[in-house]
């Protein structure tokens, strides 16, 4: 590969002064918005070797490294004060729902202040299926229409995508056993991990190490998806998104489409909250009801377009004013199933002034643990609940520690079990030679992308799009700066979302010379300096 | 009261409005918007909306400090950007811990340091002077999460001695809290954070006793205990080291403040749920109303330890209330 580079750029060189004398317009300065150099030292340097290799086509490009998170996400998201960003998505289950990469990202609509299309572009053809994927909600025929989203976009090229990430975590064997790890974005976080970890020892105990305390056990103000996580072990939801990003029947037994905005859900009957009561079908409508006239923070933005519920017996009825696919697996998928004989008089009884007040920490839940405590900064416990239908074969005491080094030694140590954090690069090599620890990949569903600004002359030409397609050192940047742990991917549904992710694409080669060879074609040119110009 | 009671007390209460005042507008003038880092902008428009008029951002900033000066004044510090709780409670449920290390570690560090100091003070030139003074100048230069670190290292994991860190084995004290103050268990996991801190403290007084000493080795009341023929003891404890406690018995008080700053760093490496670990995360995530009442708690401590130690001289001096 380093061979193979070297020829094409000293090709690139050589070819650059033959081009000719150049026509049109300089091509002013680009400014990338990119992440601190100390803090994110990683993010930073993948756009250093972006920005390397783009000038190397002639392209005069300016690193703008802002604090994060302000100003940064503000020139990001709200004020689209870039030409090029540095963009880190992080992944999650709920984000394996294949509109959230795709639609959500580049639909026209999107593009104004706080939305996910921060670089304004706009496609009718990804609008249209876009919407059309909205509409269809038979497994298989969406995902036709998502593939051929993700075809249209690869030839658009609306960003450059450099890798998604792999994260390593490990446990030890001596003291559990997990039996069929599933490579989900939340690794051993996952509830499809956590429902296997088998402890060997004789209390049933596993110790979780982690650095991230719970911020808040209240379904209407919580904010984080490392919230939601925990909030998803106390309490049952309707479908479960599973480990390949296809939505699995959880609570529900089985789940209709009626027609375009109409769902049919049917529960299961052996549900029973930790304090004894029915979990019925009034519970589900009741919850859906509640997080939306409360504004529940995190969920508001899936509910908005939920109009009615229904229920006749078993079965719940969901109606929606617009079609919504995603709807699946972003509200049913996510929104935890509250117990109404509590919550309808949670301010009579605590005689707070309003319910997102309450702090919920004796949670009354049907999930698959039982929240025995928390105390605030040092642990978590799970209790197991055996009599549930996907009965775990553990306790889970979730240890809070202040630093992810000493997280590490405790775990070499035997103190704990398992690490929830991922490792860095150096002790996973370390972790390597130890017989009794086993490290387990989670790949991530979020990427690394430089997203342009389609708002500037320079990005809004196709061509340039894709012509910097073949000027992205992925292999390096893998290997140089993220120390292998990611992987490159040919579509912002990056492949560990195996069910959604088109598999017919090919990652761009990088290759220099194509890049030149497209811009040429394109009719843009180099003077003697090598800088690039616009057509005439 | 005197009139330089009356003044010390004016000034410490300009001192702290000074302080909150610039501490609240320092924060919000950090570059960007500071909405943004309380509002994630990945939340849908209307929840990032709704949580601007919860939090009071949609207000004018004048607006927002009066609001923030006027609930001060009634011991009401507002809402935890983060967790939306009242960070009364989030410090409250802090605090204990973080008093719990840095106070006898503190007060342990003075006692032995000036004791320590003045003997070392007193056989000026010996090879355990040379040893201890650069022994301690070295210390305090070390930064102290390497300390930390590095002890862990050694007497956690290869000596296995103490735990790793956490202010009590995970798991043990599921019920009560105050149970878990008065056990052993306890005890063992402050023990090695503790002899970081006091270690770490210790440099300090044991260098101030150590001058101090120093200084009134040649003085004519020293000469004359030693003229009147008692023994060296007597007179290092009993009129030397009485005469050079005027420098500790100020600096103590005043360090209040700092050793509860200063337990940032030993509280995010050793897994301690005090305050320094809270400001560390509220830092971390731009949470100004938890970190301006920290501030504001530092702030206090110190301008306190500052008239205890005018207090202290007074009592010791009393010249200067005088002058």
């Amino acid at each position: 590969m380093k061979l193979a580079t070297m020829t094409a750029m000293a090709v690139g060189l050589l070819v650059a002064p033959i081009q000719g004398v150049a026509e049109g317009r300089l091509v002013p300065e680009i400014n990338f918005l990119t992440w601190p150099s100390t803090k994110y030292q990683h993010y930073y340097e993948t756009s250093a070797y972006l920005a390397e290799s783009w000038r190397k086509l002639g392209l005069d490009i300016k690193l703008d490294p802002q604090p994060f998170p302000a100003p940064m996400l503000g020139m990001w998201f709200t004020d689209h004060k870039f030409d090029v960003v540095m963009s880190v998505l992080s992944g999650s289950s709920a984000r394996f729902e294949p509109d959230f990469y795709s639609n959500n990202q580049f639909k026209t609509e999107n593009s104004r202040p706080g939305g996910m299309n921060v670089g304004s572009f706009s496609s009718p053809e990804v609008d249209a299926l876009g919407a059309r994927q909205m509409r269809t909600y038979d497994l298989d025929d969406r995902r036709e229409v998502i593939y051929e989203l993700q075809e249209v976009l690869y030839d658009q090229q609306p960003e450059a995508l450099v890798a998604y990430v792999v994260n390593t975590t490990a446990y030890n064997t001596e003291n559990v056993k997990i039996e069929g790890y599933e490579s989900t974005p939340e690794g051993l976080r996952s509830i499809w991990n956590l429902l296997k970890v088998e402890p060997l020892n004789e209390d049933k105990i596993v110790r979780l190490g982690w650095t991230i305390d719970q911020d808040s056990w209240n379904p209407l103000s919580f904010k984080t998806l490392e919230d939601l996580g925990r909030l998803g072990l106390v309490y049952d939801r309707l479908v479960v998104v599973g480990p390949s990003g296809k939505p699995e029947m959880w609570a529900a037994e089985s789940l209709d489409a009626i027609n375009e905005t109409t769902f049919e859900v049917t529960l299961r009957d052996d549900l029973t909250f930790n304090d004894g009561v029915a979990l019925t079908p009034e519970d589900v409508k009741f919850t859906f009801n509640y997080l939306k006239e409360n504004n529940a923070v995190y969920f508001q933005q899936y509910l908005e377009n939920l109009a009615n519920i229904t229920v006749d017996g078993q079965k719940i009825r969901f109606e929606l004013s617009t079609p919504s696919a995603p709807f699946v697996a972003a509200a049913l998928g996510q929104i935890p199933i509250l117990p109404k004989h509590i919550w309808s008089n949670i301010l009579e009884e605590t005689g707070l002034e309003k319910p997102q007040d309450y702090r919920n920490t004796k949670i009354v839940g049907s999930g698959a643990y039982n929240l025995k405590y928390w105390k605030e900064g040092r642990e978590i416990y799970f209790e197991r609940n055996q009599d549930h239908f996907k009965a775990p074969k553990a306790d889970l005491l979730m240890i809070q520690f202040g630093s992810a080094e000493i997280l590490s030694s405790s775990l070499t140590k035997g103190d704990i079990d398992i690490t929830l954090q991922p490792l860095v690069p150096t002790v996973i090599e370390e972790f390597k030679a130890l017989d009794q620890l086993e490290l387990v990949q989670a790949e991530s569903n979020g990427y690394m992308s430089a997203r342009y600004n389609l708002n500037t002359e320079l990005f809004s030409h196709k061509a340039v799009r894709q012509a910097l397609s073949h000027a992205i050192p992925f292999e390096a940047i893998i290997e140089e700066v993220l120390g292998g742990d990611a992987a490159p991917t040919p579509s912002s549904i990056v492949p560990s979302n195996a069910y959604w992710s088109n598999p017919e694409l090919e990652v761009p080669d990088y290759n220099l010379d194509k890049a030149r060879k497209i811009l040429t074609e394109a009719g843009f040119t180099w003077d003697a300096e090598n800088r690039l110009h616009f057509p005439d | 009261m005197s009139m330089f009671w009356f003044r010390r007390l004016w000034q410490s209460a300009l001192t702290l409005f000074t302080m909150l005042t610039l501490m609240f507008f320092l924060f919000r003038m950090l570059p960007g918007d500071p909405t943004a880092t309380v509002i994630s902008p990945a939340l849908y428009p209307k929840a990032q909306e709704i949580l601007r008029m919860q939090f009071g951002l949609d207000k004018p900033l004048w607006e927002q400090y009066f609001v923030y000066v006027k609930n001060l004044s009634v011991f009401d510090f507002g809402l935890s950007f983060h967790t939306g709780r009242p960070v009364a409670d989030e410090i409250g449920s802090r605090l204990l811990n973080t008093v719990l290390l840095v106070f006898p570690s503190l007060i342990t560090a003075y006692a032995l340091g000036s004791i320590v100091g003045a003997v070392v003070g007193w056989s000026r030139g010996s090879k355990t002077e040379t040893i201890l003074v650069f022994l301690s100048t070295a210390l305090q230069s070390a930064p102290v999460f390497w300390l930390s670190m590095l002890s862990i290292l050694y007497f956690s994991i290869q000596l296995d001695l103490f735990p790793i860190g956490h202010i009590v084995s995970p798991g043990k004290f599921p019920d009560e809290t105050w149970r878990m103050y008065f056990s052993a268990d306890f005890l063992h996991h402050l023990a090695l954070p503790f002899l970081v801190n006091t270690l770490y403290q210790f440099c300090f007084p044991f260098l101030l006793m150590r001058s101090s000493i120093l200084a009134t080795v040649g003085e004519d009341y020293v000469e004359l205990a030693r003229m009147k023929g008692l023994s060296e003891r007597s007179v290092l404890y009993r009129h030397a080291m009485r005469n050079s406690l005027l420098p500790l018995a100020t600096t103590l008080p005043m360090t209040l403040g700092w050793a509860v700053a200063g337990s940032v760093v030993i509280e995010t490496v050793f897994s301690w749920p005090g305050l320094g670990l809270l400001m560390v995360e509220a830092v971390g995530r731009s949470d100004y109303p938890v970190v301006q009442a920290a501030f504001l708690l530092i702030a206090v401590l110190t301008v306190l330890g500052t008239l205890i130690a005018d207090f202290l001289y007074t009592l010791l001096d009393p010249r200067i209330v005088n002058e």
